[in-house]
């Protein structure tokens, strides 16, 4: 279970979420929707402790604290957080970045590429992602920025999943994938948070047990 | 020796090594010109540069030597964290005189002998080779070039020369490690490399080990010819220890047909001001420059590229690289020009700067374009943005492997030109570098 208590988020002095309390059951999947600007990704980027954000409040993933925690701390207790705008880095190989956030987050000194090339290549056939290792992750279009994401969250199976409107940008078959990846991920692990963040209600690419709204700093159902 | 610079010391010098009268006659030349010549007034702060600098330049190898005990610690730490044998590890850091390379590169030498190649210490070469030493010596870099080539010019010691024959072509590089001794790397080095026509090398000079000297100048010459058709490549790996002063003037003569690469990466020192140059003067010639620089907390490293288009036809394309962190400053200086009336010239010229928090960076991009030539020009200046270290850390990966990532991404068009070898010592160094420079 995510627990958020009693949680406050500031930008540049600027409220945006003002005393949230809510709980994400195992299991679950959620729809967070919202206006452009309510605060729906610094929702997701405070869960992330990201250093842009002034964040007051408690977090609890699976009964764990993780408020004071550093952002790959988070991410290795199994927090997933798909970005809105994925960052490039330059000069970067797809296959070296993938290869040592997998091991990081599995915390594995080291493990076997063969083993995580089949991995990787399984995940790209999903997805529908060049699995050529050797790209740069730079330049890369809308869309399959977003499909190397579903690569990550494909390969480092988490406990709780946020998806920061990952479905703009993307075409039928991308929509699709993400479908088809939720549902690997929840079948890997059944008691998978899933947390969907996107403007259209009706873009179903989950099946949500319940939609919230964010409007004013507060979220409700 | 009388250490003061002067017309007497000069002349010792000269009938130290036995030196023919032309020699002699350009040392003091030379002397006169840097007596004459104000300080560079641009590039890289000087002011705390004192003549008390250069006080040690006439002491014999001997003299010059002190005990590893004075080595900082810093200094030997890094040594340890590269892994470097203890008694290499005293040659640079300029304790040790003598290295019995001979059992390593026997049979290199033997084949580069074979073929005629001249891989020697430039004073020997004035006795072995006279002709060519007359012929090509500070044709490249005139003693009145600047203030610091003039001192060099007065008082040079030490250095390589290599003359590669027509249609000789040496597949592994030679290596100024080969032939180490205190005076391979001193204070005033002064090198020149002369590529037949139709001949290839390779020089590498330098390694990613920090170098340690008492004495806070380095002023070397470097001067490359490379005539009608030949390739010549001369990487340049230095990373001094933070007290040095680096001011080193580096030129090359590309004729038709040839291509002449520099590749240079400077880390450490106090002040680097280097500019490798490459004058096209034949049709068809091209220039390659890929430099890196790392400028830590109190470095300046005024680095960059100089290329003139004297001929049709000719290409360059520059590569520059910086890294600022803990509030150290690089900045890109580069000059392109053409002669008025050549034509199909192309130029690229791409410089990227990294910055890490209060660093600083700027470039001074000059283009001195006349006539019928493409140029592209590109410089970027990135904040190792916090995104993209949280991007990384989101996935798990801690703050300074995060960190890493981004440098070793961004480096990677430097380090790709780099031998095996380099390639991972760089990599090695820029590890140690970065670590612990964020939380």
């Amino acid at each position: 279970m995510l627990q958020i208590k009693n949680l406050h988020v500031n930008v540049d002095n600027k409220k945006i979420l003002d005393d949230i309390n809510l709980d994400f059951y195992s299991g679950s999947t959620t729809y967070l929707l919202g206006p452009n600007g309510a605060g729906k990704s610094s929702f997701a980027m405070a869960l992330m402790a990201h250093p842009k954000y002034d964040v007051e409040g408690e977090i609890f993933l699976n009964n764990k604290a993780i408020s004071d925690l550093a952002t790959y701390k988070r991410a290795r207790l199994g927090l997933f957080v798909s970005m809105q705008y994925p960052q490039d880095l330059a000069g970067v190989r797809v296959g070296e970045f993938l290869y040592e956030s997998y091991k990081a987050l599995n915390n594995l000194e080291s493990f076997s590429r063969v083993d995580f090339n089949t991995e990787f290549d399984k995940a790209c056939l999903l997805v529908g992602f060049d699995n050529d290792q050797n790209r740069l992750m730079e330049g890369l279009s809308g869309g399959q920025r977003k499909r190397l994401e579903l690569v990550q969250l494909y390969l480092n199976k988490p406990s709780c999943v946020v998806l920061d409107e990952i479905d703009s940008g993307m075409d039928q078959a991308g929509v699709r994938a993400i479908s088809q990846v939720l549902e690997y991920c929840r079948q890997q692990n059944p008691a998978l948070i899933v947390i969907i963040i996107t403007h259209y209600k009706d873009n179903i690419l989950f099946k949500p047990d319940r939609f919230l709204f964010i409007k004013d700093g507060q979220i409700s159902e | 020796m009388n250490k003061d610079l002067s017309v007497l010391t000069v002349e010792e010098i000269s009938a130290k090594k036995n030196e023919p009268n032309w020699m002699r006659e350009f040392r003091l030349q030379s002397l006169d010109c840097y007596m004459q010549m104000p300080m560079p007034n641009w590039g890289a702060d000087l002011s705390a540069f004192t003549e008390q600098d250069i006080s040690y330049y006439t002491q014999p190898v001997k003299e010059m030597q002190y005990s590893w005990q004075e080595v900082p610690a810093e200094i030997k730490k890094s040594f340890d964290d590269l892994g470097i044998p203890k008694a290499e590890q005293e040659i640079l850091a300029g304790v040790g005189a003598q290295y019995d390379s001979e059992l390593i590169y026997k049979s290199l030498k033997q084949e580069w002998l074979d073929k005629g190649v001249i891989f020697t210490d430039i004073s020997d070469a004035l006795k072995i080779c006279p002709q060519y030493v007359e012929q090509y010596f500070s044709k490249v870099v005139p003693f009145n070039d600047n203030k610091f080539a003039a001192l060099n010019s007065a008082v040079w010691s030490g250095g390589s020369f290599v003359y590669v024959p027509k249609n000789v072509e040496i597949t592994v590089p030679l290596q100024a490690y080969f032939r180490i001794n205190s005076q391979t790397m001193g204070q005033f080095e002064r090198t020149l490399i002369i590529a037949d026509e139709n001949s290839k090398v390779h020089y590498i000079e330098g390694c990613s080990a920090p170098l340690y000297r008492k004495n806070s100048l380095h002023s070397a010459v470097v001067e490359v010819v490379a005539l009608k058709r030949a390739s010549v490549r001369y990487t340049t790996i230095q990373n001094w220890s933070n007290n040095i002063f680096n001011l080193v003037t580096k030129r090359a003569h590309a004729y038709e047909d040839s291509h002449v690469e520099w590749v240079d990466g400077n880390f450490g020192s106090r002040v680097t001001m280097k500019y490798p140059c490459v004058i096209l003067k034949g049709k068809n010639s091209k220039a390659t420059i890929v430099s890196l620089a790392l400028a830590d907390k109190k470095q300046h490293q005024d680095a960059g590229a100089k290329v003139i288009h004297c001929a049709d036809n000719t290409s360059s394309n520059i590569i520059s690289k910086s890294i600022s962190k803990n509030g150290g400053r690089a900045s890109y200086r580069g000059l392109v020009a053409t002669k008025p009336g050549v034509t199909n010239c192309k130029t690229v010229v791409k410089c990227d700067a990294l910055l890490f928090d209060d660093s600083q960076s700027d470039t001074y991009p000059t283009m001195k374009i006349k006539g019928d030539c493409n140029l592209e020009h590109e410089a970027s200046v990135t904040n190792v943005s916090e995104e993209q270290l949280f991007y990384a850390m989101m996935r798990g990966l801690e703050p300074d492997k995060a960190q890493s990532m981004v440098v070793n991404g961004f480096v990677g068009t430097f380090v790709n030109e780099l031998p095996l070898e380099y390639a991972i010592e760089i990599n090695r160094l820029l590890k140690n570098e970065m670590e612990g420079s964020i939380g």
